[in-house]
């Protein structure tokens, strides 16, 4: 049975307040560490950026053409819109290549169409979910701005004709983490959201949520604090049963919040496709 | 199901989880179009990127 917290999950009830919240969280989450990141480099520029924008009333001050106190003033208004002006030009920067990019994947999604699961040898199936629960990972990477890493991208199945018996069946290319395991899904938040409806689902930050679901499943502690849930849904004697979920997991929390969710989404269609086919 | 606690994220009336499937058939939907031949790669890839994009917030825009 689920508990009241993982029922409002489901049904998404969080009130306007508890919205508005969530969005300063994820602006919080997404964009202030990359603006406060530390570099050198970065704050070599930016100091001689700032130096130069300020240098004339300094200069007027030094030539006793202005008071300090004016020079100041002029010299921090020309510091905060030297500031704005280069956030905006990082922000309004042309993205040249992303009608190319998704052009590549329509090619890809071709391919991967054109290779019929039945093909694939059955040793070889597992190879092929990995390599496509890799591409996951690696196209998410640059949508939810992450190194590599910090995204995991990972198959769990319902074990045979359980209900809540599930296996991890696999996980992208180079994650460490166990696979082959069997978890109870009734301590999974992926399997309530296949019981429920079956609609792919974001968790935004793992610790809104009590202790019980902070831990993983393969009872290793959980270093994830944002997940994708993508429940697989096949057909079967004229009916649709969801054979289990594709998890995306980011060590950030609200990694998936707004239009990333929906951009992988689409962007991973073909790939998700495949990996129905192939279990 | 309880309707009670639902509540809609955008004037189209779905909830986030019914848009982000109804995402993933639209997508599907384009591929196979394309897939017979209906359309060209290049429509469909913009017919994709406009799926991408049309739900993007301001905050998006600004900050993605």
């Amino acid at each position: 049975m689920s508990s009241d917290e993982i029922q409002r999950w489901l049904e998404q009830g969080y009130g306007r307040r508890a919205r508005a919240w969530r969005g300063i969280r994820a602006f919080y989450y997404n964009k202030c560490p990359s603006i406060f990141r530390f570099r050198w480099l970065g704050l070599t520029h930016g100091s001689l950026k700032a130096s130069l924008a300020t240098s004339g009333p300094v200069v007027a001050w030094y030539l006793g053409e202005m008071s300090l106190a004016t020079a100041g003033g002029i010299g921090g208004a020309l510091f905060a819109a030297n500031a704005l002006v280069s956030m905006l030009d990082k922000s309004s920067a042309a993205k040249p290549l992303e009608g190319q990019r998704m052009e590549s994947f329509v090619r890809f999604g071709d391919l991967l169409a054109a290779l019929k699961a039945d093909s694939v040898e059955e040793l070889d199936k597992q190879k092929a979910i990995r390599a496509c629960l890799g591409i996951i990972e690696n196209i998410c990477l640059p949508i939810t701005k992450s190194r590599k890493g910090e995204i995991s991208a990972n198959l769990i199945l319902y074990r045979g004709n359980s209900s809540t018996k599930m296996k991890v069946i696999e996980r992208n290319p180079g994650n460490e983490r166990p696979v082959g395991r069997e978890v109870n899904g009734e301590n999974m938040l992926g399997h309530h959201a296949c019981r429920h409806d079956g609609l792919p689902r974001v968790v935004d930050d793992l610790r809104s949520f009590s202790s019980k679901w902070v831990s993983s499943p393969t009872q290793s502690r959980a270093g994830y604090r944002s997940i994708f849930f993508i429940p697989l849904a096949q057909k079967r004697s004229g009916r649709t049963v969801v054979r289990g979920f594709i998890s995306i997991d980011c060590q950030r929390p609200f990694a998936f919040h707004g239009n990333r969710s929906r951009d992988i989404i689409v962007t991973c269609e073909p790939v998700t496709s495949l990996i129905i086919d192939l279990i | 199901m309880s309707h009670a606690l639902r509540r809609p994220n955008d004037d189209d009336g779905m909830s986030e989880a019914e848009r982000l499937k109804a995402l993933e058939k639209q997508a599907a939907a384009i591929r196979e179009q394309h897939r017979r031949g209906e359309i060209t790669a290049d429509q469909a890839a913009k017919k994709l990127n406009d799926l991408r994009r049309r739900h993007i917030s301001l905050l998006d825009m600004l900050f993605s």
